[in-house]
């Protein structure tokens, strides 16, 4: 009898929490798609006026996981991005609408004619955190660094049609290359600028020329910066102190946001979105961005060789059926990897694939398959949201006598078979990254190249590829981009789902943050007003 | 006594040995590739061999593990791939977070179970012992991922009586220390409590039955001498090696709360080194925790003595 009100007890605790605003599902109000192309901080119910940045305060920021590495030519994760950003500097960095780059550290350069030599003047009056002047020897230094073979750069492809760099003065340096490359100017947001003749190891103690300097990082625990007082942007940063700590909770990471533990945090759940735009003390940044989810194909053995059987499992994929019950319409349905808003995008195929299982089984039947189809499908746990688009698909194919067998793979084998050795038939996983329209295809879908896990090999794409990497007309290279994507949503070796929304969040008094579509995280512009 | 001790002691060497080689066996053969996870994928193949060939990794297992045998008899534990960092550092700046998380949660866990086993055997069949089986199936069925939530929505959020995550050194102030261990301990003691509790009152039933017990009670001697001096203390020589077993676990480091309360110790850090194919912090990791188990059965077993004066384990004649 006790154990019966103890357990009866128990469920009314749970009832009671099940209750609360913070685990509801999305509230029955207005979902909302997501608003492409919206920079704009502040949810609706933010003050329409702030006033004046204020100097001082410390942000807590909650990061989705432990970084991997300090020193950023060597990492290989967004929240490493997203604290490197933060204390070491590039030449010049993308625009946040991704359209572009912007001056970092240096002012303005000039491309030749023939596209092979850019020539870049400095930003002068910069300063080192180790308190060392920045000139041009900092950047050939940092250059060698990273095409240096032992060293393990991590972008270093991003480099490799560079010649040499020669510095004809302190404040001037000059890029020579093998070939024309349209992406050249985005591919330099790889070559961290570091100081030269440090002798520190730069992953154990980082130093560039960023907004905040690096104080410490205690494993597991937080990663904390302090403001730089002789950055060369005047007035710049706001902040006294940035501290990183990794929570990899989602409900620990939100209920820190609404008791005031941590003041920002990346990665909202999308569940949680509707509920945490409802909170006046807390402010959530949406922005469509550059992540996004396919169902790709082995195209070197069958069923997948065929062409027919590919484009019919693309008419069972029901995007907007996935953006609305897995992503809670944190999504838009994508035919390619480009997103809509770039200037590349191609808005003929906008419409190629839509929900139609009648059309699939016609595909297949022409494509000489009864309802005798089976293959495996590998997804990772690590995106269980994949999972979840792997079960609505199988769904859809088991209703045309098409049978998918869903397989779990933890992270790291999963890149073993279907990246490295290729074993395997159908995949789903998300993709994140690109600002140059090179970035969403070449490494991709190039013959031979590592990313190209499906194996294509197109002698009219590579062509055309290697001829948008040449072209620096934007016009012209619109054009080429145009027929890449027409030849790709024929051929359907990944048919896209989504593009996802990024949502970040802070507290209600955090100011000036500029969101972009890629998870980015600079906090030069930030500023933490008393009421909150 | 001190022999013994020193033979248990050498007795945990060939143990460690054995361990440490069948995980280094293991991971090697586990799919994924160490190099890819700090390269990343779109290195060349000619840079991941370079770096293969850097960190050591392309002459054969038996070799690695021997050079690593050799390094940690000299107390180095190596590098970690991911970092750089030398995997003694990267543990002992962890460590101390799970110590303390398994320690008090055990200690709490012992204190509360103890008692409610021993009122549940001595009032067995009756409401409070209802009561009490009840909590301890609580405490033993609810998942601890689901309970650690439930505590942080309802003492972080609603009542807004402590905090959600993150570890405090005692340094900053020993209260806000203490408030961040409340919530992670509680979680991590839940179900120790339960299956200890309901040990405890099976254990104290088995002595409470037995003959001697019924001896000293016909003599006439006290309830309550019964149950302390005489059952108490035979009952506990059991229930002292599910305690030394279950602080071996904790200490393995509960990945589940370190993770959910953002709480920096060892538990976490291995899990992420196994995805990232991490081996050294791996190994150092592993070598650690079986070390830490083993020696605390030895002292469990050494507290038997102390508990039940009959038990000696002198090597002299009996």
């Amino acid at each position: 009898m006790w154990g019966h009100l103890v357990l009866a007890l128990a469920l009314v605790l749970m009832a009671a929490c099940g209750g609360s605003p913070s685990s509801q599902g999305p509230a029955g109000g207005d979902p909302a798609g997501p608003q492409p192309g919206q920079g704009q901080p502040g949810s609706p119910d933010a003050p329409a006026d702030p006033g004046e940045p204020v100097y001082g305060g410390t942000l807590t920021v909650a990061l989705h996981g432990e970084i991997d590495k300090l020193d950023p030519m060597q990492s290989v994760t967004i929240v490493g991005n997203q604290v490197h950003q933060n204390v070491v500097e590039t030449l010049v960095t993308a625009t946040p609408t991704l359209d572009g780059v912007q001056p970092e550290l240096a002012t303005d350069w000039t491309i030749s004619e023939d596209g092979l030599t850019y020539t870049f003047h400095l930003r002068q009056g910069v300063k080192f955190h180790n308190g060392k002047d920045f000139t041009s020897e900092d950047v050939i230094y940092s250059f060698e660094r990273m095409m240096d073979p032992d060293f393990p750069a991590a972008d270093r492809s991003d480099m490799v049609m560079v010649e040499r760099v020669e510095a004809p003065d302190d404040y001037t340096v000059v890029f020579h290359l093998e070939y024309p490359f349209a992406a050249f100017l985005t591919n330099l947001e790889s070559l961290w600028i570091f100081p030269k003749g440090a002798d520190v190891d730069f992953n154990q103690h980082l130093i560039g020329t960023g907004p905040f300097k690096f104080v410490e990082w205690v494993s597991g625990d937080r990663i904390t910066l302090e403001r730089f007082d002789e950055y060369w942007e005047e007035g710049k940063p706001y902040l006294d102190q940035v501290i990183f700590r990794p929570i990899p909770e989602d409900a620990t990471k939100l209920v820190e946001l609404r008791t005031g533990g941590i003041n920002f945090a990346g990665n909202l759940p999308y569940k949680d979105v509707a509920a945490v735009e409802q909170d006046p003390n807390i402010k959530v940044y949406r922005e469509l961005g550059v992540v996004r989810d396919h169902l790709g194909f082995n195209v070197t053995k069958p069923p997948f060789d065929n062409k027919l059987v590919r484009q019919a499992m693309c008419w069972l994929v029901d995007r907007e059926g996935i953006a609305e019950a897995i992503l809670y319409g944190h999504a838009q349905p994508a035919q390619v990897g480009i997103p809509e808003s770039h200037w590349a995008f191609n808005p003929g195929i906008r419409d190629a694939y839509g929900f139609d299982p009648e059309r699939a089984r016609q595909l297949l039947e022409e494509a000489g398959y009864g309802d005798d189809l089976r293959f495996s499908l590998k997804v990772s746990p690590t995106y269980p949201e994949e999972i979840k688009m792997a079960e609505l698909f199988a769904e859809a194919a088991r209703s045309i006598g098409v049978d998918v067998d869903i397989v779990q793979l933890e992270w790291s084998t999963w890149i073993d078979e279907v990246v490295v050795n290729g074993d395997f038939e159908a995949e789903i996983v998300l993709i994140s990254g690109g600002i140059d329209p090179d970035d969403f295809f070449y490494q991709w879908y190039h013959t031979g190249e590592i990313f190209n896990m499906w194996r294509l090999s197109l002698p009219e794409l590579d062509d055309l590829m290697e001829e948008g990497r040449r072209v620096s007309d934007q016009g012209a290279r619109a054009q080429i981009y145009h027929q890449i994507q027409d030849i790709l949503v024929d051929e359907a070796v990944t048919c896209h789902i989504i593009y996802r929304e990024s949502v970040m969040a802070s507290a209600a008094n955090v100011h000036g943050f500029v969101m972009t579509g890629r998870e980015d995280m600079d906090f030069k512009t930030v500023w933490i007003s008393d009421n909150r | 006594m001190s022999t013994y001790i020193i033979r248990r002691l050498l007795q945990t060497v060939p143990v460690l040995l054995g361990i440490s080689l069948a995980v280094f066996v293991l991971i090697e053969f586990t799919p994924g590739d160490p190099v890819a996870a700090i390269l990343g994928l779109q290195a060349s193949p000619d840079e991941v061999e370079r770096l293969r060939r850097a960190m050591g990794l392309d002459r054969p297992w038996y070799i690695r593990y021997g050079l690593w045998l050799a390094g940690v008899v000299q107390g180095d534990f190596g590098l970690s791939y991911q970092n750089g960092r030398p995997v003694t550092e990267l543990i002992v700046q962890r460590l101390p977070a799970t110590v303390e998380l398994a320690v008090a949660a055990q200690l709490a866990a012992t204190l509360l179970a103890l008692p409610i086993g021993v009122i549940s055997a001595v009032r067995q069949y009756s409401l409070t012992d209802y009561f009490f089986t009840s909590v301890a199936l609580f405490g033993i069925s609810m998942p601890n991922f689901w309970f650690s939530i439930l505590l942080i929505l309802v003492f972080g959020l609603h009542l807004g009586w402590l905090p959600a995550s993150g570890f405090v050194p005692v340094a900053a102030g020993l209260g806000t220390h203490l408030k961040h261990l409340v919530l992670p301990v509680t979680a991590l003691a839940l179900f120790n409590v339960g299956a200890l509790a309901r040990f405890t009152r099976s254990s104290m039933l088995e002595v409470l039955s037995q003959d001697f017990i019924r001896t000293a009670r016909a003599k006439g001697l006290g309830d309550r001498i019964v149950i302390y001096r005489h059952a108490l203390k035979n009952a506990l020589i059991p229930t002292l090696t599910v305690v030394g077993l279950q602080l071996g676990f904790l200490l393995g480091g509960s990945v589940i709360v370190e993770q959910v309360f953002a709480w920096p110790g060892i538990g976490w850090l291995s899990v992420t080194a196994i995805n990232q194919r991490d081996y050294p912090v791996v190994q150092g990791v592993v070598l650690l925790v079986a070390a830490a188990v083993v020696w605390i059965n030895v002292l469990v077993d050494i507290s038997y003595t102390w508990v039940n004066p009959r038990i000696r384990y002198d090597t002299g004649g009996r």
